[in-house]
């Protein structure tokens, strides 16, 4: 059984040097009409961004290819530290995980470090079975305490 | 693996439930449209693109046509690591760009500048 390694989240960390302050790139992180100007994955796409930026409220990203298709970020923000920190989590729209990234804006001399660390989870269907799995052996508990009666 | 690839099969919602559903194992392409309310060929573009991004196999038995995923369920979590870094290091050169553009000292030197013969409008 692999539940163990699907337990257990993964995590990946990915950094950036940029020639900006803090404020700035905590800025085109948290705008919403910032945010918009670059957050896609290529020039086939345009981003449309809303942005409620207050612990416990939503960020929602339309993500729009130019033959139509739309995917869709939504999250919840979770820690806001301008312009140092943010914590949120990501979901794709109709996906069944919700999974949690950080983003942490650190100086150095002028520039600005960005370290990104997204985590996934078990997702909620990963956490029926197993529950599932759980129920199963119940029932398979009883049925063998009512056998021995 | 290309970005638009790996990014597209990421996104979808469909195709993110048609990998949910080959996780527990082989299944037509008949089994796999019967959840979503769309047509045959919508499902057979969606099942295209998760081929090319590397992540299942269609098999055509008869007149039976069958999918996998190709990867074992162990490595799974590593592959969206993977696609996630891909997706994230690109953003991260479109902030890059973005920061670049929007650099309060170059605008300054861009309003000093005149613009070049050709833009400038004939009065």
């Amino acid at each position: 059984m692999s539940q163990a390694a699907v337990a257990s989240p993964s995590s990946l960390v990915v950094s950036r040097t940029y020639p900006a302050t803090q404020e700035r790139v905590f800025k085109a992180w948290t705008d919403a009409n910032q945010l918009g100007q670059w957050f896609a994955p290529s020039d086939d796409y345009t981003t449309k961004a809303n942005v409620d930026l207050r612990v416990g409220h939503e960020y929602r990203i339309a993500i729009t290819h130019k033959g139509g298709n739309v995917h869709n970020v939504v999250g919840t923000y979770r820690l806001i530290e301008p312009p140092r920190k943010l914590i949120y989590t990501w979901r794709w729209e109709g996906a069944p995980t919700d999974t949690l990234v950080t983003v942490d804006f650190a100086p150095e001399g002028d520039a600005t470090k960005v370290t990104i660390t997204h985590e996934q989870f078990l997702s909620t269907e990963d956490r029926d079975r197993h529950n599932e799995g759980w129920k199963g052996c119940v029932e398979r508990l009883d049925r063998k305490l009512a056998s021995l009666n | 693996m290309g970005l638009d690839s790996t990014f597209a099969a990421l996104s979808d919602p469909t195709r993110r439930a048609i990998l949910t559903t080959l996780q527990q194992g082989r299944a037509s392409v008949t089994e796999l449209s019967r959840p979503h309310d769309i047509s045959m060929p919508a499902i057979l573009k969606h099942l295209n693109v998760l081929e090319q991004a590397g992540l299942i196999e269609q098999k055509k038995t008869g007149r039976v046509r069958m999918c996998r995923l190709t990867v074992a369920p162990m490595q799974q979590a590593a592959d969206w690591l993977s696609l996630y870094r891909v997706f994230w290091e690109n953003q991260l050169d479109n902030l890059g760009k973005f920061l670049e553009q929007t650099d309060p000292k170059k605008q300054e030197n861009k309003t000093c500048r005149k613009p070049p013969s050709h833009l400038r409008r004939r009065s």
